[in-house]
């Protein structure tokens, strides 16, 4: 039991003040005798004492059980009670679906264990129980709700769970649960987990977390980061850093592959709770995928390879259309994998596939395939309806002007503008509200960006005959910038398993064709999917897009499982710490009963009781 | 409430009435009373039971030894030169060799000697203890007045007295004889204020060297409250000068408290208080010691040739009082 209001026990000082009052009252009642020599002759024992005897009446008990009653009413008690409360309660369960739970450290591995344990849960609810189901790896995940499901259904869905993300988005998962509890029940959050992840802050959540942990102290061995870099004489470099996350130091062969077939193999000591790198010997060729595998087993299979997918290195396609080409000319021939082609307008002919064509003062029509770049747009009214920009004028633009970027675009990543001397720029009458503004010059858009009859159309309105711009190296990157990011060129090399993967996607793309690691290629013809969410398995994924034209380009995506925190399999001293306290927090996470109101009712009959006393 | 309670029960005790209750035993004096005319019938067919030892002066109608050459006979004795010759028993002097003096007794008078013990406690009680000792003063007094005894109402007060007494309780009262006296007697009991605290020993012993003028029939009528033992005070009248009585007065409260808790008793006499808690068991010791306090003082007084016998101040005269006197030979039919 606690106090609301500790200061409120002061008034049990009030108690000897009535026992004082009460021996007031009897010396008022003194008998006179005749002599007190009648009375002394009883012996000395059944003489009262010279401080008096506090006689115990009804009265004084009456009022002395008032005065620590309002006493106590005035601390509010609250009773903590220990037994959980099994009538109402909101259970918000949530599963590390991570890949550290694969581990068979435990048999038949921690994930098994922990689906175990929560079907028990699940199981136990009371009738009027409420139940939330959540998993956190990379990302966290709404399962089910008892509000909303059975709790058969709630088992099947749980039945159906799979780990293998790489990640612990706890904090997120626990926001989640926070945001779906019933105001009305007590809360409780049960985390299944290992605890396979850095340690998190949770002491200022809102309610108490009773922790389930999984696994024992065991050695793993991971392959936690593969990359590779190409040099210009298309020689490759493949760079592997591995971990030993047990207390003894272990030796492991590691295996490189590329596309599949065995490179190179290497015998690595692995001193104990360390990282080493690896750098492989240059790699003749150009291997659309680089793998690498530590042979032999530990607890945990999984984050034993890796894969990376090689970066394509085909020619991108592009068109410049301009009467004056430079100073584009000179910045595209400077970007390397770029084959340029330049027109005048009226020499301008469309052509069947192109990634990419830039009209310099001068309109489009019709909108051509790729990405359509327009630089210093004409004054005159385009020729396309659908184009709805309107150029009013030049606008000057004040030196020293800020630069921002409204809108967060991969374009302008590394490009530094800082030393560009802006002169003036184009003013449109009016940008289409479903466009982007990249870049502006306090209110003047200078990079815009928007779609087009499903065509991706880039404007960049800084009128480059004025200025440094052109002459400062922010200009080249830019448009590098852009080359890059045309199409497919953003596929990453690798990703970590659960990590879900954008696929960008263009007007011309008609089918997606994805091979995981295991299983049956996927194949996507009417809707092709934005985002590539699949990626539980660690194996290279293959990405087989084909345009109207019926070329298909492939890219290769490795996903990962290995991970600096993941593959650390040994019991984390935080969560054990917390697992520690869960006895102590289970006492909070128990019903506050206000004793207050029950005090206050005995109160008034007490006093009831001595009205009646006293004026009977 | 109990703050109510409290304060009720302050305001009580703070109250004139209380307070004239809690002071009225303290120097008040007895309400006017007198004998009633079935106790004074009873009276006139009784008389004091004094010893033949007493000394007496002047004639009066009591039976003494002292003796003289009268025709009536009691005794003999022989002749002396000077001997009137006409109480010569001519006969038994011509049986025996010697002449013989008739003689016969000669009745005398007696000093009766009342002594009231006029301390507080005698006030105490409801009625108080010195309503029982004024009246039973008042019929032996009427006893001693009416038979030819002198008779002598001695206050016992104490030392020094009190500043409120009348100043006739100061000195004694007497010796009066003859029944004329009696009014003025019983406006005299009355009149008596009982307060202070008395020391019965130095107090008999001032009568007895300062007021006493000789031998008599002391009649010591008080509650004995505070005395131990009795014979220090009996000392001072010895017998068979002195034929002492002493009647104990007491409260049927004193003789059997109806108390029971925790009560803060104060002493009428001392002001003192000390806080006793009354429960059946301290009753059975108290009665125990009371019991052992009264055989002991009766132990002192026969031990002193004195006679005790204890008067509960709820008897009332003609009922209990004087058949009781009977009944131990106090007084006698004529």
């Amino acid at each position: 039991m606690s106090f609301a209001n500790p200061l409120g026990l002061l008034g049990l000082l009030s108690l000897p003040v009535i026992i004082a009052l009460h021996l007031l009252r009897e010396r008022q009642t003194r008998y006179v005798v005749s002599s007190l020599s009648l009375w002394s002759f009883l012996e000395p024992e059944v003489r009262g004492s010279r401080f008096r005897k506090v006689s115990i009446s009804l009265l004084l008990i009456l009022d002395l059980l008032a005065a620590v009653l309002l006493s106590l009413a005035l601390a509010r008690p609250q009773l903590n009670l220990n037994l959980p409360v099994r009538n109402a309660r909101h259970l918000v369960i949530l599963v590390d679906v991570s890949t550290s739970m694969l581990a068979r450290d435990v048999l038949p591995d921690r994930f098994s264990q922990a689906i175990i344990d929560v079907a028990a849960q699940l199981n136990g609810l009371g009738p009027r129980d409420v139940a939330t189901l959540l998993t956190f790896g990379n990302q966290p995940h709404w399962i089910a709700d008892t509000r909303q499901q059975g709790v058969q259904e709630m088992l099947a869905r749980l039945a159906e769970l799979q780990a293998g993300e790489t990640g612990a988005a706890l904090l997120e998962a626990l926001a989640m649960g926070n945001a779906a509890l019933d105001p009305a029940l007590p809360a409780e959050f049960h985390v299944f987990s290992d605890g396979a992840f850095a340690s998190l802050s949770l002491d200022e959540l809102p309610h108490p977390i009773q922790w389930h942990p999984y696994g024992k102290q065991t050695s793993n061995q991971a392959i936690i980061r593969l990359s590779a870099e190409t040099s210009p004489n298309g020689m490759s470099q493949c760079f592997v850093q591995l971990a030993n996350f047990g207390d003894q130091p272990v030796t492991r062969v590691l295996s490189l592959l590329a596309d599949g077939a065995p490179l190179d193999s290497q015998a690595i000591d692995l001193p104990a709770n360390s990282v080493v790198t690896y750098l492989s010997p240059p790699i003749q060729g150009q291997p659309a995928s680089l793998g690498a595998v530590l042979v032999g087993g530990d607890d945990l299979k999984a984050d034993d390879s890796a894969e990376l997918g090689m970066r394509p290195t085909s020619q991108v396609k592009v068109q410049l259309v301009a009467e004056q080409p430079n100073p584009l000319q000179q910045a595209f021939n400077a970007i390397p994998g770029v084959e340029l082609q330049v027109f005048s307008p009226q020499e301008f002919t469309y052509a069947a596939v192109m990634d990419m064509t830039v009209f310099r003062q001068s309109w489009p029509s019709p909108l051509p395939n790729g990405l359509v770049l327009l630089v210093e747009p004409p004054q005159s009214a385009a020729p396309l309806e659908e184009i709805p920009l309107q150029v009013t004028g030049k606008q000057d633009l004040a030196p020293g002007a800020q630069l921002t970027q409204p809108y967060p675009s991969a374009l302008l990543d590394g490009v530094d503008f800082s030393g560009v001397r802006w002169s003036s720029a184009w003013k449109l009458a009016a940008i289409p509200p479903d466009w982007n503004i990249l870049l502006q010059v306090d209110e003047t858009p200078l990079l815009i960006h928007g779609q087009i009859n499903g065509h991706s159309v880039l404007v960049l309105l800084v009128d480059l005959s004025q200025g440094n711009f052109t002459r400062h190296p922010s200009f080249p990157i830019l448009l590098g910038n852009i080359v890059r990011n045309l199409q497919y060129a953003s596929f990453p090399g690798s990703i970590a398993s659960g990590e879900s993967l954008s696929l960008p996607l263009s007007a011309d793309d008609l089918a997606l064709t994805v091979l995981p690691p295991k299983g049956n290629p996927l194949e996507y013809r009417t809707s092709l999917p934005s985002r590539w969410t699949q990626t539980l398995t660690p194996g290279i994924y293959r990405f087989e897009f084909r345009n109207r034209a019926g070329k298909v380009t492939s890219h290769l995506v490795g996903v990962n499982a290995g991970d600096l925190f993941e593959s650390n399999l040994a019991p984390q001293q935080w969560m054990q710490a917390q697992t520690a306290q869960q006895s102590s927090r289970a006492l909070d996470v128990s019903q506050v009963v206000e004793l207050r109101p029950w005090i206050l009712a005995l109160l008034f009959i007490i006093l009831f009781w001595e009205a009646a006393l006293a004026w009977r | 409430m109990w703050y109510q309670r409290i304060s009720k029960a302050i305001k009580k005790a703070a109250s004139p009435q209380s307070f004239t209750r809690f002071f009225a035993t303290e120097g008040a004096s007895p309400q006017p009373q007198s004998i009633s005319p079935r106790a004074f019938f009873q009276l006139n067919r009784l008389q004091l039971n004094a010893s033949r030892f007493l000394p007496g002066r002047a004639a009066g109608l009591r039976p003494s030894l002292r003796r003289k050459p009268a025709s009536e006979f009691r005794e003999h004795r022989l002749y002396v030169p000077g001997d009137d010759i006409r109480f010569v028993d001519w006969k038994a002097s011509a049986r025996q060799e010697h002449i013989f003096i008739k003689l016969g007794e000669q009745p005398k008078e007696a000093t009766v000697y009342i002594l009231i013990d006029c301390s507080a406690s005698m006030g105490w009680g409801t009625p108080p203890k010195s309503n029982t000792a004024c009246l039973v003063a008042m019929a032996l007094s009427f006893l001693a007045l009416t038979h030819g005894d002198r008779l002598v109402i001695v206050p016992l007060n104490s030392d020094p007295p009190a500043v409120n007494l009348p100043a006739r309780q100061l000195h004694p009262l007497g010796p009066l004889s003859g029944k004329g006296q009696y009014p003025h007697l019983v406006t005299t009991l009355n009149s008596l204020v009982f307060c202070g605290q008395v020391d019965l020993v130095s107090a008999v012993r001032n009568f007895r060297y300062h007021q006493a003028s000789g031998g008599g029939l002391t009649i010591l009528i008080s509650d004995l409250l505070g005395v131990q033992d009795i014979q220090p005070v009996l000392e001072f009248l010895p017998a068979p000068t002195w034929d002492v009585i002493l009647l104990h007065m007491l409260h049927p409260q004193e003789l059997q408290p109806n108390l029971q808790g925790d009560f803060e008793m104060q002493d009428i006499e001392t002001q003192h208080t000390i806080n006793y808690d009354i429960n059946p068991k301290n009753l059975a010791l108290y009665q125990q010691q009371l019991q052992s306090w009264r055989a002991n003082l009766e132990m002192g007084v026969v031990q002193s040739n004195a006679f005790y016998t204890l008067i509960p101040t709820n008897w009332s005269l003609e009922h209990e009082i004087i058949p009781h006197f009977r009944a131990v030979n106090i007084l006698k039919p004529l």
